[in-house]
C-alpha cells in the first residue's frame, strides 16, 4: 500500500512537472537582430502586462526598428525598484505608480521628462490633464516631471444596477424611489447618495431577518444576508483623504511645510479639531447607520466585484477585477458623492541608466552627429503612450481613462462594455466637487513615509468603529474629555507617526 | 627514520584532509550563509545605510542603537514586551499541554494512531495556509466561522483577530493548534523509557503520580531542557505567522513582535536600523540561552552516549 | 476483581472522551478548511459551517495556469533539496560520527551553536550578500544553502543514528581495503536508511511549506513557489481578493500532499524523532 502510494504521488507530480511546461508568467521571444531593443519593466499583474502588450504591438507597427523587451518589475513595485537600485541595473523605462516614485524620482534614478520636452516641438506636457503633472513631482517645492502620466485615476461611485433595480424606495418605485438609474444619476450628490444607502441598508436588513420572503428578484440581485451597502475602501488614501476634506478636515496640512523650521506635528494634522470633526461626521453619517462594514478584515475580501455590495468607490482599473470575479451583474458609473474626489495616475518613467545605453543600431539624432541614446528611443515610446492612438490601444482593454484632455469625449474607451453606460463620469467635472491629487505624503522623510500611510490607514479603521465614539455626538470636539477614547486612539497613532520622522531625521 | 616520519607526519595530514573534507560542506555553509551574514549584518548597523541605495552607507557610530533606545524607545520597548509577553504564556502552556496528550497518548490502545494523525495535522499547514485559514476562521466578523459555532452555543460575536483587546489572545489561542510538534517529541521520549523501570515501580506499588514524577518526567528532562530552549528561541523570533495573517490593523498591531518590528524596519527601506534592531535580539536571545544553559542542572542525561 | 475492570472501564472511557473532545478541536480548523472549499458564494457570505450545496466551483477559479506553475516550481525546488540535504548531512554527520580528525569536536559544537542564532540577523543581511552573487530573483538561495551541509538538526539527528552503528563493522571493511568514502557508501548509508528516510521526509515538506526564503529573495512571479504565490494572491494584495471558498479551494490542494505523505510515512516520521529524542 505504501509502496502503491508513493509510487502514486510521484507520477501525479511529475505529471504536473511535464504539464506545466509553458511558463505562464514570460512574455515569448522576440526577434531583436538589427533592432534598437528598448527594455520596459511593468508589474507582474495581468492588467499591467496586457496594458504594455497593447502599446507595444501598436509603438512597434509605427518604429520598425525599434522592439519593446517587456520585462516583469518582480513583486511589489518598491522591491523591485530596490532591486535595480542596488544592482544598478535599472531597465530603460519602468511603470510608475503616481503615489510611489518619491523615493527613486527624489534620489536621482530616473531623467526629467522636462529636457526631452523642451528639445521637442511634438509634444507638450499642456495637453495632459494638470492634476496629473501634480503628481509627478516627488514633493511640494519640486518642478520635475518624473514620469509621464498615462491614465487619468478618479476615484468615483461603481453601482451594482441589478440590486438598486430590485430596492424600493418610499414610493414604491425601484432604485430607492428614483425610478431609474438616468432619475438617480440627474438627482446624484452626497444626501441623494446616503438616501439610497439607507433604502438599500432597509432592504438587506429585512432579507437578512426574513430570508424566506425575499423576492426573486432581490435574491438574484444578492441583496441577503451578508451583502454590504458600500464597499468603501476607507481604508485607501484618495478615498480617506477626499472623505475627511469634504467633512472640513486634513490628515496632512502641507501648508504647515516650513523649510527647515517645520513643525512636523502641525503638518501631521490627524488630531486637529476640524479633522477630528470630520472623522466624526464620517462616523455619523456612513458608519453609524451601517452603510459600511466595521471590519475591513474577512479575508480583505472586495465585496463588491463578488456581487455582495451596492456601491464601489474606486478607480477605472477596478474592471479588471470586476471581470476575473467572473460575477455577471449590470454595472454603471456615478461621480464619488462627495465635495472631493482624490485623483491619481500612473505611467511610464525613463530611468538615468537609459541615457547611458546607446545601440549599435540606434539612428543618428536628428540635427547633430550623435546616435540616439535608449534614453531618446525611450522618449519616443513614451510619446507614443500618450498619443491618441495609444491611448485608444490601452482604452480598449477598458481599464484605463485616458490622461490627454482631448480624448475627453472620444476615443475606444467610451465604448467599452457598452458606449450607454456612464463612462463620462470618469472625467467629467462635477459642479459641487473638486478634484484633488493625493500625494501629500510625499512631504515626509522617505524612511517615514510608509509608517505614516500605514498609521493613517490604522486612524481610519478606528473612526468608523462604534467603540470610540461617545453616545453623545453633539458635543463640539475640542471637549476632549468628552471623546477622550478616539483622541486616545488618534493620538497614539500620532506618537508612531512622529516617532519614526524624529528617526528618520535624526541620522 | 627521518624520511619515515615525514612520511608519518604526511600521511596523517593526508588522513585528516581526507576526513575532513566530509564536514567541509557544513564548514563552507556556516562560514558564507552564517557567519559573513552576521558580521555584515554587525557593520551595517554601525552605518546609514538604505535599500533604495546601492553599498554600504556612511559610518554613524552608535547612532542606529541610539535611535533604538532614544527615539523609537517605546515602541521598541513594546515589542520586546509583546514578545516576552508572547513567550511567557505561550511556551508553558505549550510544554504543559502537549505533554498531558503525549501522557495520554504514549501507551498503545485502539486508535492510538488515528488520535496521533488528528493532533498533528493542524502542525502540517504550511504558514501560508494557516496564515489564510486562521484569517477567515477567527475574525471578528459574526460570520467567521468561530463565531458561527459561537453563536449556536448562544454566545455573542466575539471579535477574535479584528479588535486591539482580544488579537493577542487570539494569536496565542491559534499558535495552541501546532502542539502537535513538540506532543510527538514527547510520545517518542516517554516510548523510550525502559520497560524495566515500570515494572520495577509495580512491584513497589507505586501508584500512577508517583510513576509520573519519579520516573516519567525525570527520564524526559533532556527533551524538557531541549524544548524549552527551542521554544524560546523560537517565539522570541516569532514572525511568519504574523505577516501571513490577512487582518485588520488593529488587530496585527498588537502583534508587533521583535522581527515583525525588524521586517517593518527593512520595509521602510532603513536597513541600518532593522540590522541594528536585529542584533539587539540577538543579544537577548544569547543571553537568555546562556541563562537557560547555566541552570539546566535539573537534567537527567544517563550515561553518556 | 470486578472494581478493578470496572474501574480500568471507567478510565479507558475517561480517556477516549478527552481524546475525543480535543481531536474535534483540532480537527475542526482543517476540516473547515476543506468544507469551505466546496461552498457556493452564497454559504461563504452568509457564514455556514456546511456546505448547503457541494460544488467544485471554486477550484477551477483556484487552480489556474499560475497555480500549476509554482506547484511545478514548488515540486522540483523540494526534490532537489530533499536529494541535496540528504546528501550533504549524511555526508557530514558521518564525518562527526565515524571519522577522528583533530578538530572535529569543535566544528561539530559549532554546528549545534548555530540552531541557536536567530535567522532574521543573517535573513536581511544575506540579501545583500545574494545580490552581489546575483542569486537574488534565482532559486540558488533556495537550494544551495542545502547542500551545505543541510542544516544543523538533521545532522544532528544523522549522527546520533550513525553512532549506533557499531565500530566493529566498518574497522572489518577498512581491514579490507575500504576507504572512507566506499565505508560510507557501502556500510553506513544502506543502515541508515530509516534516519535518511525521515530526513527525506522533513526536507520535502520544508520546502514545500517554506515561506520566508522565498518572500526575501525571489520576486518574479514565474519563481515563486506555491507558499509565496498564494501570499500575494490571497494576503498580500492590493487588488481585489477573490472570496474564501477560492482561497481555501487553493490551500486545500496545497495541504494534499503534506497530508498524504504524513499519513503513509507516519512510522518514519514517529522513528526519525525517538532518535532525536531517545539520543538528545
Amino acid at each position: 500500500m505504501k509502496k502503491f502510494v508513493t509510487i502514486l504521488l510521484a507520477l501525479v507530480m511529475s505529471a504536473t512537472v511535464l504539464t506545466a511546461c509553458s511558463d505562464p508568467f514570460k512574455e515569448p521571444e522576440e526577434n531583436t537582430e538589427g533592432k534598437v531593443a528598448i527594455q520596459v519593466g511593468v508589474l507582474g499583474t495581468s492588467t499591467e502586462q496586457e496594458a504594455l502588450r497593447k502599446y507595444k504591438s501598436g509603438f512597434q507597427e509605427k518604429y520598425s526598428n525599434v522592439v519593446i523587451q517587456q520585462v516583469q518589475l518582480p513583486g511589489g513595485y518598491s522591491t523591485a525598484m530596490d532591486n535595480f537600485v542596488a544592482t544598478g541595473n535599472f531597465p530603460d523605462v519602468v511603470f510608475t505608480p503616481g503615489d510611489q516614485h518619491a523615493a527613486y524620482s527624489s534620489r536621482g534614478h530616473f531623467l526629467d521628462l522636462r529636457t526631452f520636452d523642451e528639445a521637442d516641438d511634438t509634444f507638450s506636457f499642456d495637453d495632459i490633464y494638470p492634476e496629473l503633472i501634480a503628481t509627478t513631482h516627488y514633493d511640494s517645492s519640486d518642478e520635475g516631471i518624473w514620469f509621464m502620466p498615462r491614465d487619468y485615476n478618479k476615484v468615483v461611485t461603481f453601482v451594482n444596477k441589478d440590486m438598486l433595480a430590485a430596492v424600493p424606495g418610499e414610493n414604491g418605485q425601484m432604485y430607492a424611489g428614483y425610478g431609474s438609474f438616468e432619475e438617480l444619476k440627474k438627482a446624484w450628490n452626497t444626501d441623494t447618495f446616503y438616501e439610497v444607502c439607507a433604502a438599500v441598508y432597509k432592504v438587506i436588513e429585512e432579507n437578512a431577518e426574513n430570508p424566506d420572503g425575499v423576492t426573486d428578484a432581490q435574491k438574484q440581485a444578492g441583496l441577503t444576508k451578508g451583502t454590504n451597502v458600500v464597499d468603501a475602501r476607507y481604508n485607501w488614501a484618495p478615498v480617506y483623504e477626499a472623505m475627511v476634506r469634504h467633512y472640513g478636515g486634513k490628515m496632512i496640512d502641507t501648508s504647515q511645510l516650513a523649510g527647515d523650521a517645520t513643525d512636523w506635528s502641525k503638518v501631521l494634522s490627524v488630531d486637529t479639531p476640524e479633522t477630528v470633526t470630520a472623522y466624526r461626521e464620517l462616523y455619523k453619517e456612513l458608519s453609524k447607520p451601517g452603510y459600511i462594514r466595521q471590519s475591513l478584515a474577512s479575508g480583505g475580501v472586495s465585496a463588491f466585484p463578488n456581487k455582495k455590495a451596492a456601491f464601489w468607490f474606486t478607480t477605472r482599473p477596478s474592471i479588471g477585477d470586476i471581470n476575473s470575479a467572473n460575477a455577471t451583474f449590470a454595472l454603471d458609473f456615478l461621480p464619488f458623492p462627495y465635495d472631493y474626489a482624490g485623483v491619481g495616475c500612473s505611467g511610464y518613467a525613463i530611468t538615468k541608466k537609459a541615457a547611458e545605453r546607446t545601440s549599435e543600431f540606434a539612428e543618428v539624432k536628428a540635427g547633430t552627429t550623435e546616435k540616439m541614446t535608449n534614453a531618446d528611443y525611450a522618449w519616443e515610446f513614451l510619446k507614443y503612450v500618450v498619443s491618441e492612438e495609444g491611448q485608444d490601444a490601452f482604452g480598449e482593454l477598458g481599464m484605463g481613462v485616458p490622461s490627454l484632455m482631448s480624448m475627453k469625449d472620444k476615443g475606444e474607451w467610451l465604448k467599452y462594455k457598452s458606449a450607454d453606460l456612464n463612462h463620462a463620469t470618469f472625467v467629467e467635472d462635477v459642479d459641487w466637487q473638486e478634484t484633488i491629487a493625493v500625494n501629500d505624503i510625499f512631504c515626509f522623510p522617505a524612511t517615514a513615509q510608509k509608517t505614516i500611510s500605514e498609521n493613517s490607514i490604522s486612524i481610519m479603521t478606528y473612526v468608523v468603529k462604534d467603540n470610540f465614539w461617545p453616545d453623545d455626538l453633539s458635543v463640539a470636539v475640542t471637549d476632549r474629555t468628552h471623546y477622550d477614547a478616539i483622541y486616545g486612539k488618534i493620538d497614539q497613532y500620532k506618537d508612531v507617526m512622529m516617532t519614526r520622522i524624529e528617526g528618520s531625521l535624526n541620522v | 627514520m627521518d624520511k619515515n616520519m615525514r612520511t608519518a607526519q604526511k600521511r596523517k595530514i593526508l588522513e585528516w584532509i581526507s576526513s575532513f573534507a566530509f564536514v567541509l560542506p557544513v564548514v563552507i555553509g556556516i562560514a558564507v550563509f552564517t557567519l559573513t551574514p552576521m558580521i555584515s549584518s554587525l557593520g551595517y548597523s554601525f552605518t546609514r545605510t538604505y535599500t533604495t541605495v546601492a553599498g554600504m552607507g556612511e559610518f554613524v557610530g552608535l547612532k542606529n542603537y541610539e535611535n533604538l533606545f532614544g527615539v523609537y524607545a517605546e515602541q521598541i520597548w513594546d515589542s520586546i514586551g509583546s514578545t516576552f509577553l508572547f513567550t511567557v504564556i505561550s511556551l508553558p502552556i505549550t510544554l504543559v499541554l502537549s505533554f498531558a496528550l503525549a501522557l495520554f497518548l504514549a501507551k498503545d490502545f485502539k486508535g492510538v494512531k488515528v488520535f496521533r494523525v488528528v493532533y498533528y495535522l493542524p502542525v502540517m499547514l504550511p504558514a501560508v495556509v494557516s496564515g489564510i485559514l486562521w484569517s477567515s476562521l477567527a475574525n471578528g466578523s459574526d460570520t467567521s466561522a468561530l463565531n458561527v459555532v459561537l453563536a449556536a452555543f448562544g454566545a455573542k460575536p466575539f471579535a477574535f483577530y479584528d479588535s486591539e483587546k482580544t488579537a493577542f489572545f487570539t494569536f496565542i489561542l491559534m499558535g495552541l493548534f501546532t502542539i502537535g510538534s513538540s506532543m510527538i517529541l514527547w510520545i517518542a521520549q516517554i516510548k523510550a523509557i525502559p520497560d524495566s523501570m515500570f515494572e520495577v515501580a509495580d512491584l513497589e506499588g507505586a501508584n500512577y503520580f508517583v510513576r509520573l514524577f519519579k520516573i516519567i518526567i525525570p527520564m524526559c528532562t533532556p527533551m524538557i531542557f531541549y524544548n524549552l530552549i527551542m521554544g524560546i528561541i523560537n517565539s522570541l523570533q516569532i514572525f511568519s505567522n504574523v505577516i501571513t495573517l490577512n487582518i485588520e490593523p488593529a488587530g496585527k498591531e498588537q502583534l508587533n513582535f521583535i522581527v515583525v518590528r525588524i521586517y517593518d524596519f527593512y520595509n521602510s527601506t532603513d536597513l541600518s536600523t532593522a540590522c541594528a534592531l536585529s542584533w539587539v535580539l540577538f543579544v537577548i536571545i544569547a543571553v537568555i540561552s546562556a541563562l537557560t544553559f547555566k541552570f539546566n542542572k535539573w537534567v537527567y542525561y544517563g550515561e553518556e552516549v | 476483581m470486578q472494581t478493578i475492570k470496572s474501574k480500568r472501564a471507567v478510565g479507558l472511557a475517561i480517556r477516549y472522551v478527552v481524546l475525543l473532545i480535543f481531536a474535534v478541536i483540532f480537527l475542526f480548523p482543517v476540516v473547515e478548511l476543506i468544507l469551505k472549499a466546496f461552498m457556493t458564494d452564497e454559504d461563504i457570505a452568509s457564514g455556514a459551517l456546511f456546505p448547503s450545496v457541494f460544488t467544485v466551483a471554486a477550484f477551477p477559479k483556484a487552480i489556474d495556469s499560475g497555480y500549476f506553475w509554482w506547484l511545478k516550481n514548488t515540486l522540483i525546488i523540494g526534490v532537489i533539496n530533499m536529494v541535496g540535504i540528504t546528501l550533504s548531512s549524511s555526508l557530514c554527520a558521518y564525518g562527526f560520527a565515524k571519522l577522528k580528525f583533530k578538530g572535529r569536536e569543535l566544528v561539530f559544537s559549532i554546528v549545534i551553536a548555530t540552531l541557536m542564532l536567530p535567522s532574521i540577523c543573517m535573513q536581511i543581511p544575506l540579501y545583500k550578500l545574494y545580490f552581489g552573487m546575483g542569486w537574488t530573483n534565482t532559486w540558488l538561495p533556495l537550494i544551495i544553502p542545502g547542500f551545505c551541509g543541510g542544516g544543523a538538526i538533521n545532522i544532528f539527528l544523522m549522527r546520533q543514528y550513525m553512532k549506533g552503528i557499531p565500530d566493529s563493522v566498518c574497522e572489518a571493511a577498512k581491514v579490507d581495503g575500504a576507504n572512507k568514502f566506499l565505508i560510507y557508501l557501502v556500510i553506513v548509508m544502506p543502515m541508515c536508511l530509516p534516519i535518511a528516510g525521515y530526513v527525506m521526509l522533513m526536507s520535502f515538506l520544508g520546502c514545500w511549506n517554506d515561506f520566508m526564503t522565498p518572500l526575501l529573495y525571489i520576486n518574479e512571479q514565474s519563481l515563486y513557489n506555491l507558499s509565496l504565490g498564494l501570499y500575494y494572491r490571497y494576503v498580500n494584495n492590493a487588488g481585489s481578493i477573490p472570496p474564501a471558498n477560492v482561497q481555501m479551494a487553493a490551500a486545500t490542494v496545497m495541504l494534499l500532499p503534506c497530508i498524504i505523505l504524513f499519513f503513509f510515512f507516519q512510522k518514519v516520521l514517529i522513528n526519525g524523532v525517538s532518535v532525536g529524542a531517545v539520543k538528545g
